[in-house]
């Protein structure tokens, strides 16, 4: 085990009325990204919302090493990230520049935000290459444009982990391949973890596949591992056809039989 | 400079107008408006008295009710049209029908503070239960202000003789406001001011959604309910000194949310508290003049709850309107 991974090893985990995993063992490796595959309720969300102690389970969970349970709220905070979809409630909008300050407001003390945060603020902007939002309230973007500056709200505490939730829902061709360009910019510097039921956007963007299926580890490791296993096939219950481009994956597309 | 600077800057700029403006409508309140009984000190007194608390009240009401609508991420409430407040008024009605003797202030804020707290529950209870959506909190929140507002009226028949002013709680006046209510109204505005500075950053995180504040260290449930009980009941509480009055705690957060052109919590409470305060003392000084005749000889006085809910009802249907328009729906 390398510092930093994350270790799953529970007995079972889900919500007060519904358990959705029994004996799960997964092992995240740090400084990487890896992409929880599966269909539609599969658990990814659920997998993603126990790291951060959303959902109850009972086992272990180590984060680099340190117990999750052992680990106070306020110190997960500034270790971790989460996003999924923001949807904000009608009437109440933010602009995405205050979006972004908000988001780091777990790193300082009192009401109002240091120099160093507007300062990071305008970091994450230009990295993302969305200056042009930041006036812009986050009710009036695009999905795309959306998905970017919830990805900057997640990157501006610098967390080790991150944690995204679909980052690839509801984007064009276009977008998809912009975020993935955008995470993998992230890789060697913190731990990256998207959950996808896209096999395409997770080939393309991560470097480890956990595949999961009805709350169960279908298989995991690198590619070639889980290609040469036909695991997307075994995931999802469907026939793919692989599509090289010298000797590099680029597309996979389900066959209609 | 940066474009953020530029609206801090709008944001102090706004802070000195509408101080500016409580300032007027204070100086109005105090030297013109009101029966033309002559200028004796006890008028003045009592002029001061009544700024003061509708003031205070309003300011209240405004900052609770920001709090509100953030926590349960729902422009359409407060503590109004949850049923808080006629939760409040009940109580009071209720504690003048067992009870002869004539309460202590402080314990009539505390009753009416109960009475705002059980309707609350009640109020939450039936809209969690019917799934918690928005419109789900409204629908409750109707139901349960008029079964309170029905009792309340039913109980002011029986008090009336005891307490000649008690019609007064169930559209909200001045009138008969007892100088004893000043340092209580302040303690409360200091209560909601103190809440709202530790809110703010929990309320931001709680706006952009609940896993969103899990992640950024809070626990959304807990903080969810700890500012909707707090903030209900400093809410609730106010009725016991000047009776129900609406649309103030609905109306001021989304006026203070126009003017910044932002939602940002840290902003908008303390805002809404000072629009608050300039709504509700322009109502009363209103209520004051509206039946004055000639010479500003008033014949009577309108209830400024009254005042209030003629011009916030309006304004409520149009953020139905934008809400449902916003929907497609």
């Amino acid at each position: 085990m390398m510092p930093g991974d994350i270790v799953i090893d529970i007995e079972r985990a889900g919500y007060r009325n519904k358990q959705v995993f029994e004996n799960l063992k997964i092992r995240i490796p740090s400084g990487k990204i890896t992409a929880l595959l599966g269909p539609n309720g599969s658990g990814k969300t659920t997998l993603l919302k126990m790291l951060f102690k959303r959902i109850r389970y009972s086992g272990k969970i180590l984060i680099g090493f340190k117990e999750l349970s052992m680990i106070s709220v306020r110190e997960i905070a500034r270790l971790i990230s989460y996003m999924g979809e923001i949807t904000l409630p009608d009437m109440m909008g933010l602009k995405v520049f205050e979006a972004l300050l908000i988001s780091r407001s777990s790193l300082y003390r009192g009401l109002i935000e240091r120099q160093e945060d507007i300062r990071e603020a305008e970091a994450v902007l230009r990295e993302l290459g969305i200056e042009q939002l930041s006036e812009r309230r986050l009710d009036e973007l695009s999905s795309g444009e959306l998905r970017k500056v919830v990805l900057g709200m997640a990157l501006i505490k610098h967390p080790k982990y991150l944690l995204l939730d679909e980052p690839d829902s509801h984007l064009d061709m276009l977008s998809k391949i912009e975020i993935s360009r955008i995470i993998k910019k992230y890789s060697g510097r913190t731990t990256i973890i998207i959950a996808t039921h896209d096999p395409v956007f997770a080939v393309n963007t991560a470097e480890y596949f956990v595949l999961l299926r009805d709350g169960r580890v279908v298989d995991e490791g690198k590619l070639e591992h889980i290609i040469g296993n036909k695991s997307i096939e075994k995931t999802f219950g469907v026939r793919l056809k692989y599509i090289y481009e010298n000797n590099r994956l680029v597309g996979i597309i389900p066959v209609y039989d | 400079m940066s474009i953020y600077r530029l609206f801090k800057r709008k944001i102090l700029l706004f802070s000195i107008i509408l101080l500016m403006l409580l300032s007027t409508l204070v100086l109005l309140g105090l030297l013109f408006i009101h029966l033309g009984y002559g200028s004796s000190s006890i008028i003045y007194e009592y002029r001061f008295n009544r700024i003061m608390a509708a003031s205070l009240v309003g300011l209240i009401l405004g900052l609770t009710g920001a709090l509100l609508q953030s926590s349960l991420r729902n422009p359409l409430v407060d503590h109004y049209i949850l049923g808080i407040g006629s939760g409040g008024v009940f109580a009071v009605m209720l504690f003048y029908l067992v009870s002869s003797a004539t309460a202590a202030l402080a314990l009539l804020t505390i009753i009416a503070g109960i009475g705002g707290l059980a309707a609350l529950i009640i109020t939450i209870m039936v809209a969690e239960a019917v799934g918690g959506s928005d419109v789900a909190y409204v629908l409750a929140g109707i139901g349960v202000n008029s079964m309170f507002s029905g009792a309340s009226l039913l109980l002011s028949y029986m008090v009336a003789s005891k307490n000649p002013f008690i019609a007064y709680a169930l559209v909200g006046s001045f009138v008969a406001v007892d100088p004893g209510w000043i340092p209580l109204l302040i303690f409360l505005s200091i209560i909601s001011f103190i809440l709202y500075i530790f809110t703010a950053k929990p309320l931001n995180a709680l706006l952009i959604g609940d896993e969103y504040a899990a992640q950024q260290g809070y626990n959304p449930r807990v903080a969810r309910l700890l500012i909707v009980l707090l903030s209900g009941v400093i809410g609730a509480s106010v009725v016991a000194c000047c009776g129900l009055i609406g649309f103030i705690g609905l109306v001021s957060p989304h006026i203070a949310r126009l003017m910044l052109g932002t939602s940002d919590n840290r902003m908008v409470p303390i805002i809404a508290g000072i629009v608050g305060a300039i709504l509700l003392l322009l109502s009363d000084n209103f209520s004051r003049l509206i039946l004055a005749g000639p010479f500003l000889v008033s014949v009577g006085e309108v209830p400024a709850g009254a005042i209030v809910s003629l011009f916030g009802a309006p304004f409520f249907l149009s953020i139905m309107i934008r809400r449902f328009r916003g929907r497609g729906a």
